[in-house]
């Protein structure tokens, strides 16, 4: 990394590429233009899948190609430098899954010399990969296949010798092909969306351990220092600093219920009072917390140990978040705290996104109380609303694909509820992808649009358009008007989630936490910064929004030779046509249409087919893309 | 607290161990100041993070009074700066026995990996970076003397909450 | 006279020592500002403090650097107050003030 004084600094050195059907490793020097014109990360990941992966594929195939990447942040004093992020077609939706997750995996990752890991094909035997700096080896994982991902862990850490090599790995969840299957390190992180875990399973990948000892040199040292002593102070002072830092993103619970955009029972309500002295992140501090944790470098420290000390949810774990407050507990009618923190431990021990695996039981659970299921067709699980331990029983099962129902889960929400006629009205998904803890009707650009346009589904993270009650000054600003910061605003959702959608991409690329961007550092001149005191490439604020913009705009490029259409950029009905009946944001409903056209028109993509057009494409550098979606004939001319 | 006037104070880092979140940026300002990159191998301060337990340790050296690094070294290279009260490596001397490295109780002297000398916490003269760097002060410079003198401030506040009312408290505590 | 609820969701919890109590306002039409000084009166200057920004007179909306002051938000019944009449909105029996920050 930067050995004499010109070449790259803080860009990763290598890629390494690895067939796993013929067991071959090749360590290729990272192309400039890569790190360029994509940062790394998530960017470097999509273009490489544009480039290398054939459209069509099966995604549980050999086919399918898995990459991991990280950028020219990690490993540094940058703040929150510790995200990757894992890319491939997804098994859930068809369409460009990616998932990121935190704790200190990327910056071993960085110091071992790589920016992207690139698995092609199948191994004919589970095997994992073992990265020692310039050693990398395929080892044999026939002993771990079965394994738990924290048996998995403790058992490479062991037999390698050294407590401080990092882990990577999939659990049964990822080996059995369950198609929310998620990627785990260090056996509390999750690297969760779109079932990344399910395709390094069917290449028989069990996981990926790193110990890294080479150092990482920047362009600025000095610019870097005060970067970091800036950021600290904008980040300490941020609306949102006592909420991260304290109470972890189970603040984000109280916050979101106060607003009446909280997920309730599978979306049928956006308040419940019950969720005050059970699920609220003060509740949760109160009862589970141990010890506040902190991802590699981190100033927000979100994070923490839990631990339930006895009863019949007793477990200890990291990282239940917010979104596993609602999956397995407001999503579900479950307001018994212990036990969704006992689920959640299970999820990262099983490897299963809990977000999709939440939702789909959360969808069963509705099945149920409108008869479309019964205790015959649920082989014995009694999924009333909160019933936990059902809800336990559920995870397991989707798990092991258990039984004809469990079967059936596994599948995920769209998938199963096409086998339940009459259920497809409430199957809260987009694009196959299920939607996440805040209801879309109680925020309009953060989820009535930002969900329906996201890359991967109906996500939260593309997007993250967090100015609804972060900036109100900043939004005249930035959008010419204070409009711009009314969470029910549809005037102004268009640009205010495409500027996000950009913001989000820099800092999946540079590959640094989006919650330390999320109002303190979202601005493009800041992000520009931290790039030239990391690399020195003197890049402005409209640099850094044209390579977000790049990013958002391969993505799509990715969707729609898969396929994809307008007619996917949607909502769930429910969220169309039923108004939220009780709580502060009651009587809203998502008006789709002005918001998605404004967003096409900013976009540059055709209104009718949701395309990308020529002159966007090329305006990015991206004439080679357009070339060949025109060769597909899904190009809008 | 630290440099006064120019001079620079003598004083010990102390981390409370209950704000320690185990993020490691200690160790990034720590290599970049001294190394010049980052590399948590050339950091004077190693993070040992037992997550689980909710166990998260920087372990740097405690500047000992006895100094048992400097008694085993060989050739006299380990030595007190008095300015500082910190024990300093004098580099013209040393002659990477490591010897110094077995000795510390602590395991806090290390091998810089690229120079294959051995590195140790300086109190970067007097103006500690880690301390800098640490958003929520989990690691602090104190005074020599009265390095646990935060101990007493805690342990009054808790009795003197269980005194006041509601309003006298918030008016006195933030 | 009346009666609102006040909850103080995160970091207003340090300030009172609890998560929310109901409050009676002796004024026939209060407003939020009326609330403010009925805070004062029960927890003292530090709460005003972290909510209002003497400079402006109004709600911190954004942070202090220099005092290291959090930005901070005022919410009546889930919707934040600078959506309605800021300080001068009215309240009314039964209404829920969030404090949040």
């Amino acid at each position: 990394m930067g050995g004499g004084d010109d070449l790259r600094h803080a860009v990763p050195e290598n890629i390494l590429r690895v067939d796993l059907t013929r067991k071959k490793v090749v360590k290729q020097s990272l192309p400039d233009e890569l790190a360029r014109n994509y940062l790394g990360g998530r960017g470097a990941n999509a273009k490489i899948l544009w480039d290398e992966l054939k459209a069509g594929v099966d995604p549980l195939s050999p086919d399918n190609i898995l990459v991991f990447g990280i950028g020219p942040a990690n490993g540094t004093l940058a703040p929150a430098s510790g995200r990757y992020n894992v890319s491939a077609k997804s098994p859930l939706t068809g369409f460009f899954g990616d998932a990121n997750s935190g704790g200190h995996w990327a910056a071993e990752l960085k110091y071992a010399g790589y920016g992207n890991l690139v698995f092609y094909g199948r191994a004919d035997k589970p095997v994992y990969l073992w990265i020692d700096d310039d050693d990398v080896e395929l080892r044999d994982a026939t002993r771990l296949w079965g394994k738990d991902t924290w048996e998995t862990e403790d058992t490479i850490t062991e037999e390698l010798g050294d407590p401080e090599i990092k882990v990577a790995c999939i659990g049964p969840a990822g080996e059995n092909l369950v198609r929310c299957a998620c990627v785990i390190n260090e056996k509390t992180r999750a690297a969760g969306r779109t079932g990344m875990g399910a395709v390094m399973g069917s290449k028989n990948l069990k996981a990926i351990a790193v110990r890294g000892t080479k150092s990482v040199k920047v362009a600025d040292p000095e610019g870097l220092f005060e970067f970091r002593k800036e950021a600290n102070a904008l980040i300490s002072t941020d609306l949102f600093y006592e909420l991260y830092a304290k109470y972890g993103t189970p603040g984000l619970m109280t916050i979101y219920n106060e607003f009446g955009a909280q997920t309730h029972y599978n979306s049928k309500e956006g308040y419940a009072k019950k969720a005050e002295d059970n699920l609220y992140g003060e509740v949760y501090v109160e009862r589970v917390v141990k010890h506040v944790s902190a991802c590699f470098s981190c100033p927000l420290h979100c994070s923490a140990v839990y631990a339930v000390d006895s009863g019949p949810y007793a477990c200890v774990g990291e990282s239940c978040e917010y979104e596993n407050l609602t999956a397995y507990g407001s999503r579900c009618g479950n307001y018994n705290l212990e036990s969704v923190v006992y689920a959640s431990t299970l999820a990262d021990k099983l490897g299963m996104d809990t977000i999709s695996s939440g939702a789909t039981i959360g969808f069963a659970m509705e099945c149920w109380e409108k008869g479309l299921l019964d205790e015959k067709s649920t082989e014995g699980l009694i999924l009333e609303w909160g019933n936990a331990e059902a809800i336990i029983e559920a995870l397991r099962r989707m798990a092991y694909r258990k039984g004809k129902f469990g079967n059936l889960l596994a599948e995920g929400t769209k998938r199963m509820s096409e086998k339940i006629p009459g259920s497809e009205k409430f199957a809260i998904h987009i694009k196959g992808l299920d939607t996440p803890a805040v209801d879309p009707r109680g925020m309009m650009a953060y989820g009535g649009l930002g969900y329906a346009v996201a890359s991967r589904g109906g996500d939260h993270l593309r997007a993250l358009a967090a100015l609804g009650y972060s900036l109100p000054g900043k939004a005249k600003e930035l959008f010419g008007s204070e409009e711009a910061a009314d969470r029910f605003s549809i005037k102004y959702a268009a640009p205010v989630v495409k500027f996000h959608e950009e913001m989000r991409a820099i800092a999946d690329s540079l590959d640094i936490c989006k919650y330390i961007t999320r109002t303190a550092l979202l601005l493009p001149e800041i992000m520009a910064k931290l790039i030239n005191v990391l690399t020195g490439w003197g890049i402005d604020r409209a640099g850094v929004l044209r390579i977000g913009e790049r990013i958002v705009n391969i993505e799509r490029a990715f969707n729609v030779r898969e396929g994809l259409t307008r007619k996917d950029d949607t909502q769930p009905e429910r969220f169309l046509k039923e108004p939220l009946k009780s709580g502060p944001s009651a009587g809203h409903v998502v008006n789709l249409k002005p918001m998605l056209d404004d967003y096409y028109r900013l976009r540059g993509w055709d209104l009718e087919t949701g395309y990308p057009t020529r002159g966007k494409l090329e305006e990015l550098g991206l004439s080679d893309v357009a070339d060949e979606l025109k060769r597909i004939g899904r190009l809008a001319e | 607290m630290q440099k006064k006037n120019g001079e620079t104070m003598k004083g010990l880092l102390r981390v409370d161990l209950d704000k320690c979140t185990g993020c490691r940026t200690c160790e990034m300002a720590c290599s970049l100041e001294h190394a010049k990159e980052f590399n948590p191998l050339k950091s004077r301060i190693r993070v040992v993070r037992k997550k689980l337990q909710g166990v998260f340790v920087p372990v740097h050296c405690l500047q000992c009074t006895s100094m048992p690094c400097a008694k085993v070294c060989p050739v006299e290279a380990i030595y007190r700066d008095e300015n500082t009260w910190a024990v300093l490596i004098d580099y013209d001397k040393c002659i990477g026995c490591g010897e110094c490295a077995r000795a510390c109780p602590f395991g806090a002297i290390t091998y810089d990996p690229d120079t294959k000398q051995v590195i140790k916490c300086d109190l970067c003269g007097g103006n500690p970076k880690c301390v800098e760097y640490c958003i929520d002060k989990a690691i602090q410079f104190l005074p020599f003397e009265d390095v646990e003198r935060n101990k007493r401030f805690v342990h009054v506040d808790k009795v003197a909450r269980a005194y006041l009312t509601d309003k006298e408290w918030a008016e006195g505590m933030i | 006279m009346v009666k609102i609820e006040a909850r103080y969701l995160l970091m207003f919890y340090r300030y009172t020592n609890k998560r929310k109590e109901m409050i009676e306002l002796e004024k026939d039409r209060p407003t939020v500002r009326d609330f403010i000084e009925e805070l004062r009166k029960r927890y003292g200057q530090k709460i005003i403090d972290a909510l209002i920004d003497p400079k402006t007179g109004d709600v911190r909306y954004e942070p202090d650097l220099a005092e290291g002051k959090k930005a901070v938000r005022i919410l009546l019944n889930g919707r934040m107050i600078w959506w309605l009449k800021g300080l001068d909105t009215e309240l009314k029996d039964g209404d829920v003030i969030q404090l949040f920050g």
